[in-house]
Parts: C-alpha cells; structure tokens; sequence
C-alpha cells in the first residue's frame, strides 16, 4: 500500500514540476509587468506589490530601502542570485547573466595548480592555518654552503616572498624553480650545497619521533609487566605484530626470521604512521611525505641492500651461472642480463608502487576540492551543486585513502619479506 | 580524417597531452579487468567454501595492490610524457 503511495507521490512531485516550467518558462512577461506596475500606482496587476506591507508600516526609512522586493533584487541588480535559476526563468535575453563572472579587483583567480604545487612539494617553510585562524608559519632553518667558502645557517623568514640574503634567493622560473639559488659569475643562478630542514626533511624528523615514542612505551611494559597482556592501544600492537610475524614474514623466512623481523616491522609501522600523517590535515601531519619520491626510494633501497647483502652463495650462482641450455648463457650472457636486471627491478617496482598510490590519491582528493573553485564564477547554481557533489565524493575518496595507506603499507613489507626470503633460498 | 586531426593537435595543444591521456584511459581499462578478475573469482571461491572467507580475503588484497601498482606505472609514465 505504501508502495502505490510512494509512487504516487513521486508521480505527483514530477508533473507538478513540468507544470510549473512551463508556467514559469511562459510568464516572464507577466512578472516584468507586474513589478513594473508598482511605480504606476495602478491595481491593474494580478499581483498587488504595494500593500501595507509590516515593512513600510514601521518605519518610513525602512520602507524606501525595503522598496523593491527580493524577487526583483535578484534578478535585476544581484546577478550572483540569477546563476541560481535557471535560464528558463530569466528568459533568453537575459541568459548572458550565467556565464562566469570575472573576479573582483583586489581578488586573484584561484588557481588549482598553484594549490596542488603547495601542498604537495617541498618548501622552506610549513605554512600551518593559511589566512583562515590567523597565519602560523614554522620558518625552517636554511643550511646552506657556497663551495669551499663555508656554511650559513639562517632561518627560512629572510627568504619569504622573495627577499635576498646574504645573496641566497628562491629561484622563481627555470631549471631550479622553487629552490635556493646565488648568483654566480655573468649572472647564472647557480645551486649551493643545500642541507637545509626543509618541511618534509622536518615531517620526517615529527614522524620519526612519534613512532618511537609510541613504540619504546611499548617496549617498557613489557620491560615493566613481562608476563602480563597489554591492552587497549598496546593490545592492537601486539596483536598486529603478531599477525605480521606469524602470517607474513615466518612463511617467506623459515629459519632466520628473527634476524629481519626488526626491519620488516620497522618499515611496516613507518609506513604506516607516514601515510596516516598525510592524511590529517592539522599540524604534526598534514605533509604528504610517501608522496615524495625520494622517501620511497630511500625505503626501496634499503630493502636492495638487505636483499644484496643476505644473499647466500648459491643464489648468486643461480644469478650468473643459471641452470639453462648452452646458447642462453654463452657468446652472450642473456640470462644473467635478465636476472640481474630483474635484482633491480624488483625494489623498483616497490618503490613506484608506493609513491604513484599515495601521490595520486593525494591530487586526486585536492584536485575534487579545488573544483569548487573551478566552478565558482559560474554562478550560486552550479558552485553549490559541485560543492554537494565535491564534499561526498572526496568524503568517500578519503576513506578509500585510509584502507590504501594500510595495504600499502602491508604490501610493502610482505613484497620486502619475500625478497629477503628468496634470496636465502 | 585521422591525419587532420593529428595535425590540429600538433598545432593547437600538443601531442604529448593527447598520448599522456589516452595512456591513462588505457591504463584504466586494463586496471579495471585485472582487480575485476581478481574479484569475481574470489567470490566463487568464497561461494564454495565459506569458511575460508578471511584467508581469501587478504589475498585478494594483496593481489589487487600488486595488479593496481603496474596500472599506476602506466599513470607515472604518462605523467612524465606530459612534463618532460
């Protein structure tokens, strides 16, 4: 029963819709005139404006600025609200009213790739709130050295917007867009030796220092309590390492597994806490650090190093002298070219497999944001409805984030242990 | 007809763009019907076998990252194509 009312209604909502288009479509006319006839004074309108309205019965002063009503307001001095109905309603005529309007002065146009450069690059200093709650601005020390004429360490403040110091400037087009440059001899701007805290050196550093801090409490109640099981947040712990060790590192390393599992958890939980950090956007987080290829590659190349250095005699045998037909090894040495290619794409492959996940899930959530802005000079209508669509969507798109940071990181170190495992076969 | 518009798109945009966004397309499609395999034959093996549901679910996971990770290869390169 409620079904055939719920249709009916529907049935109802549609039409009536349709109806009221047309109504509205067919009497623009008529509005004009209608509003038109208040400054006539004559009651030849179906619609009578100039009533006792409680607004002219108040106050005289207050009646002569509420004159006009809303309606007409909105559409014949507001263009922003004539963006908000659509063009059936204005009337052909007035249908240049919704193209996009130009800024105002003062205002510059918002551009999404100077959003994405910002947050998702490096910089000298870590611009905390932006213009919203006041600016906060952590100005980062600048390490930097010309070539055998010593080091200067001055903080990033002396920089910003482009100042000189010291004859150190932020270069702003070119091969070294962004970074610290000097002027060298005829004009060429040239690099110093730049060891400087920059934000995702100094996000590190935060990062760092939060795992180890959750980590060594850990470790000290089990120094304290050692037959007792933790619980609550330590619990989680435990029992993570536990599943990790027991279903992902003992089945790829029998014997030794005790040798690596330090690394592997390491780099599992180091993961883990840079991608979450990525994810919050308020201060120790906030820079998306796995984002940033250099990271992954560190991270790859030490899971190169550990594999190159574990590996038993017999697999660099099976590398150079593989047991295959004559022709593939002998005038030349295709397998060996294979193999050892295959040593080195395997990190590889760890390392672009990190870095493309977290970086495109980053520039696709910011460039959903900054679609509002995309549409925003079009008009109320359309920046209000990709605003409803931008929030579910990128809504959706960061929880989807949170699952890829924990496969990522999962991925990572059971592909690490894998290696390991493999190379002691 | 092919020819007219490769021309058009070596005077008006470039070509890079237009290879960097066909790859990505391609890369898609070919992300889509590898984790779209990936699933359906986890679910009949799920439909088999219920009680084994967790163990199959972890490694569908796991394969899915791997299978997403060559397809964003894709992505990285088209994204070099644009910018270099």
């Amino acid at each position: 029963m409620t079904k055939i009312k719920n249709i009916i209604c529907f049935l109802v909502a549609l039409i009536s819709f349709f109806v009221l288009k047309e109504i509205a479509a067919n009497s623009s006319e008529r509005f004009e005139t209608a509003l038109s006839s208040r400054h006539n004074n004559d009651n030849t309108s179906f619609i009578d404006l100039k009533r006792n309205t409680p607004f002219e019965s108040i106050n005289a002063d207050v009646a002569n600025t509420f004159k006009e009503s809303a309606f007409q307001v909105a559409l014949n001095k507001n263009y922003t609200l004539a963006g908000f109905f659509p063009n059936y309603i204005l009337g052909n005529e007035n249908a240049e009213k919704t193209l996009p309007k130009e800024p105002k002065e003062g205002k510059e146009k918002v551009s999404p790739y100077n959003i994405l450069a910002e947050h998702l690059g490096d910089s000298y200093s870590w611009h905390m709130f932006g213009d919203y709650f006041g600016k906060a601005t952590i100005y980062l020390p600048v390490i930097v050295g010309k070539r055998w004429s010593g080091w200067e360490v001055f903080s990033s403040k002396n920089i910003e917007n482009g100042a000189t110091y010291n004859g150190y400037f932020i270069s702003k087009q070119g091969k070294y867009e962004g970074k610290i440059v000097y002027l060298g001899t005829d004009n060429k701007e040239l690099r110093p030796l730049d060891l400087s805290i920059t934000k995702d050196v100094f996000a590190l550093m935060l990062s760092s220092a939060i795992l180890l801090i959750i980590l060594f409490s850990l470790k000290n109640y089990y120094k304290r309590n050692p037959l007792k099981m933790p619980k609550g947040f330590k619990g989680m712990l435990e029992s993570l390492s536990l599943m990790l060790i027991n279903e992902v590192i003992k089945p790829c390393l029998r014997e030794k597994y005790r040798e690596y599992s330090p690394y592997l958890l390491t780099l599992f939980y180091f993961i883990l806490t840079i991608n979450l950090l990525g994810l919050i956007v308020v201060f120790p987080g906030g820079v998306n650090l796995s984002g940033n290829i250099s990271i992954c590659l560190v991270l790859a190349g030490c899971t190169l190093v550990i594999t190159l250095f574990s590996a038993t005699r017999h697999y660099w045998k099976e590398i150079f002298l593989p047991d295959v037909p004559l022709w593939l090894n002998a005038p030349i040495p295709i397998m060996t070219f294979l193999e050892v290619f295959g040593i080195f794409s395997k990190p590889f492959a760890l390392m672009i497999r990190m870095f493309a996940n977290l970086f495109g899930g980053h520039v696709i959530i910011l460039i959903l944001t900054t679609l509002i802005f995309v549409f925003a000079p079009f008009g109320l209508f359309y920046a209000g409805m990709s605003s409803v669509f931008v929030v579910i969507f990128s809504a959706f798109m960061l929880i989807i984030e949170v699952l890829i940071c924990f496969i990522q990181a999962y991925v990572f170190m059971m592909l690490s242990s894998l290696f390991i495992g493999l190379t002691r076969v | 007809m092919l020819s007219m518009i490769l021309l058009q798109a070596l005077a008006g945009v470039s070509l890079a763009k237009l290879g960097a966004c066909i790859g990505a397309g391609l890369a898609a499609v070919g992300a889509g019907i590898g984790i779209g395999k990936i699933g359906s034959s986890a679910m009949e093996a799920i439909a088999r076998q219920p009680e084994s549901m967790s163990d199959i679910r972890n490694n569908m996971i796991v394969i899915a990252a791997l299978v997403e990770g060559v397809a964003l290869f894709a992505v990285i390169v088209c994204v070099l194509a644009i910018f270099i």
